[in-house]
């Protein structure tokens, strides 16, 4: 009786009343149905379809309503159909055993279908609740971290158990007069508390024996998992700083060597008596240009350290961007000849380290200066939404897709072995860092062959508050 | 200048002192080196220098400290010295009165330039009450400012920053050395407002736009050029 189970075996019984106006009209219309039928067999038999009330009746409505069925079945067939018709007495004595076998094989059918409803129900009830349970371990263990699942897992929770609320929390909590506190443990402990309506006592048992272990069981994996996740995270990272460590003093040893060299043997031989004034001034540029090299190399290795240290805090101030890439532009040691300047007037200021974000952008321009191809730079500043766009653009060679990403690590050296163009390879690492620093965000890209662009992205939010401006007029002194 | 200004140095590193004393004795100077703050001041006490040139980090103390007390009793030019990354160590400096800093390593002709940059503000003799600088040309006492002959309408508070600029040429004003000049000591902290007002003078300065006149030092201040 599949088409019962929606209404009838649903996990609340129906109201009492619809199953004594359920019964009540069953039995009239078997009564009803009988009385044609006397005729054509012997009226004893036809009690028979009483039955059917009274297995409808226990079956939606429990044993007790079954059996009131069974007394009403009783009562009508005495009173309508057994003679003496119209009394509640009976005359012959056969009709004494015939309704007494009714009543009995009315009472048992009632049993047993009251025994079948309960079935039903248990099976449903145990479905939820492997569905609940299959569930929990999808949200749990899917999840990015449990804390988010467990919002999830505690609202599909109450939903099974028809609880007003549930909450899991990742402590030790203690229950009060409306909350009911349940410790999930595992073996080594608390894991959580699973907080419910102190009305949840109705559905304890199932609670407590068959939910609340599965949800520690659950739990505890999904805890551990996040756990296990967060170690690899930390191991990677790990190995990753050993791989700088490695590429640095790599980087240390080849390029701090090449120009040191330099400088020692072009100081020694300022010293030789054979050599000319002309070869004596090439020395003496040789140190100086090799020496700058160096404490470029130093301040990118210095900016770097800091930045992996976590040691670069930002010294957030307002700034003018437009400042900042005119700094960068003077600084560079190419010249500024070779950039286009697009920057929009009256941009909105940044609140940022104004060192960091210039050595940003000196890095990124100097990186756009040595792959222009021979062709201008454009750097375009503007406001997009609540953000500060910067881009700059070459025409140079471009860069394929697989390296976008990797020319922001440290010490990459690109397939073409980029680093060959006297760059450190430090530049981008660094730019990344202190844009990041600063709350703003670095890409490249590009289409081979068509020139890369290089983006920042800087976040333009809370504008310096215009009440608490000083007087921009004031009297002349 | 009349040269062989006397020029007292103070620096702990032995190979820094001695070639700041060749690089400065190359130039024309008369230079006095010294490897402590105590050493310094006692120095500079007894017979005093025309100008200072002060190492940030010393071993019994800081230039800053050194800066302040040669500030106490004389006006003589500072000159100071410091590693890449101490923004707030150069901000203090200036503010205790050093006129400039160089980071190591620096330049020495660079070094030179700026001395002697120094030097001339601080000439006693020197009154100019009209200032020319590159096509531009401001006049104090007239509050007049012409660029290529043309007067050049500036609000206020502009003419005020232009004023406190050409007052200290070359020589690099902190964010709030600006604010408290133009604007007052409430307003030290203002630094948004002075952005704003910067970037308007240089417009009108140079319709180009850029730092021709004004330079930016990140995080520290401006400098008006020489």
């Amino acid at each position: 009786m599949s088409w019962l189970r929606p209404k009838l075996l649903g996990s609340d019984p129906p109201a009492r009343w619809v199953g004594v106006l359920v019964a009540i009209v069953a039995v009239g219309l078997i009564t009803a149905v009988i009385d044609p039928l006397r005729h054509a067999s012997p009226i004893a038999s036809d009690s028979v379809l009483y039955l059917l009330p009274v297995l409808l009746v226990a079956t939606g409505f429990g044993l007790w309503l079954g059996l009131l069925t069974s007394v009403l079945s009783a009562a009508a067939f005495n009173f309508l159909y057994i003679p003496p018709v119209g009394r509640f007495t009976i005359a012959n004595q056969r009709d004494w055993v015939g309704l007494a076998v009714f009543l009995v094989a009315a009472v048992v059918a009632s049993s047993l279908a009251d025994i079948a409803r309960a079935r039903t129900r248990e099976a449903e009830l145990r479905r939820r609740e492997a569905d609940l349970a299959a569930e929990m371990a999808r949200v749990l263990l899917g999840e990015t971290t449990v804390e988010a699942a467990l919002g999830v897992v505690a609202r599909r929770l109450a939903e099974t158990l028809e609880l007003s609320s549930a909450s899991i929390e990742l402590r030790r909590v203690a229950g009060d007069d409306r909350l009911l506190a349940l410790p999930l443990e595992a073996g080594h402990g608390r894991l959580a508390t699973l907080l419910v309506p102190s009305d949840a006592d109705r559905v304890g048992v199932r609670l407590r024996d068959r939910i609340v272990p599965a949800l520690e069981a659950l739990l505890s994996a999904a805890l551990e998992r996040e756990a296990l996740q967060e170690e690899v995270v930390e191991t990677h990272a790990l190995r990753r700083s050993d791989e700088i460590k490695t590429a640095l003093l790599r980087s240390v040893s080849h390029d701090l060597r090449t120009p040191l060299t330099a400088i020692v043997t072009a100081g020694e031989m300022l010293c030789a008596p054979g050599i000319g004034d002309a070869e004596r001034a090439e020395l003496a540029a040789a140190v100086s240009a090799e020496a700058e090299r160096m404490s470029d190399l130093v301040d990118k290795l210095l900016d770097l350290s800091r930045l992996h240290a976590g040691a670069a805090v930002p010294r957030r101030d307002w700034c003018s961007i437009e400042e900042l890439i005119d700094v960068a532009l003077d600084n560079l040691r190419g010249g500024r000849d070779g950039f286009v300047l697009s920057v929009d007037r009256g941009l909105p200021l940044i609140r940022a380290d104004a060192v960091q974000i210039e050595r940003a952008l000196a890095s990124l321009l100097e990186n756009a200066a040595r792959y222009n191809g021979g062709h201008p730079v454009s750097v375009r500043a503007r406001a997009v939404g609540r953000r500060l766009a910067i881009r700059i653009v070459d025409r140079g060679p471009g860069l394929p897709r697989e390296e976008l990403e990797r020319i922001f690590e440290a010490f990459y050296q690109g397939r073409d072995g980029r680093a060959s163009h006297n760059g450190s390879g430090l530049g981008l690492a660094i730019a990344r860092g202190f844009v990041a620093a600063n709350g703003g965000r670095v890409w490249a890209e590009s289409l081979p062959g068509q020139g890369s662009t290089f983006a920042i992205e800087l976040p333009l939010d809370d504008q310096p508050d215009q009440s608490r401006r000083p007087p921009g007029q004031v009297e002349a002194r | 200048m009349t040269g062989h200004e006397r020029i007292l140095v103070c620096d702990d590193e032995p190979q820094i002192l001695r070639a700041l004393r060749v690089v400065l004795r190359e130039a024309g100077f008369d230079p006095v080196v010294t490897s402590s703050v105590r050493e310094a001041l006692d120095v500079a006490a007894v017979r005093p220098p025309d100008a200072a040139i002060l190492d940030l980090l010393l071993p019994d103390g800081d230039g800053i400290q050194a800066c302040r007390a040669l500030r106490e009793w004389s006006a003589m030019p500072i000159l100071m010295l410091s590693a890449v990354g101490h923004e707030d160590q150069k901000v203090s400096a200036l503010e205790a009165g050093a006129d400039d800093y160089m980071v190591k390593p620096f330049s020495s002709r660079e070094l030179v330039a700026r001395l002697r940059a120094a030097l001339r503000r601080a000439d006693p003799g020197r009154t100019e009450p009209v200032i020319t600088v590159d096509g531009l040309s401001i006049d104090l006492a007239a509050r007049a400012v012409l660029r290529d002959g043309e007067p050049l309408h500036l609000t206020p508070i502009e003419y005020d920053l232009l004023r406190a600029f050409v007052r200290n040429r070359g020589r690099l004003l902190t964010h709030r050395t600006l604010l408290v000049d133009v604007w007052g000591p409430a307003y030290s902290e203002d630094t948004q407002t002075l952005r704003t007002h910067i970037a308007n003078l240089r417009r009108k300065l140079d319709p180009a736009g850029g730092s021709r006149y004004i330079a930016t030092d990140p995080g520290i201040g401006y400098r008006f050029v020489q």
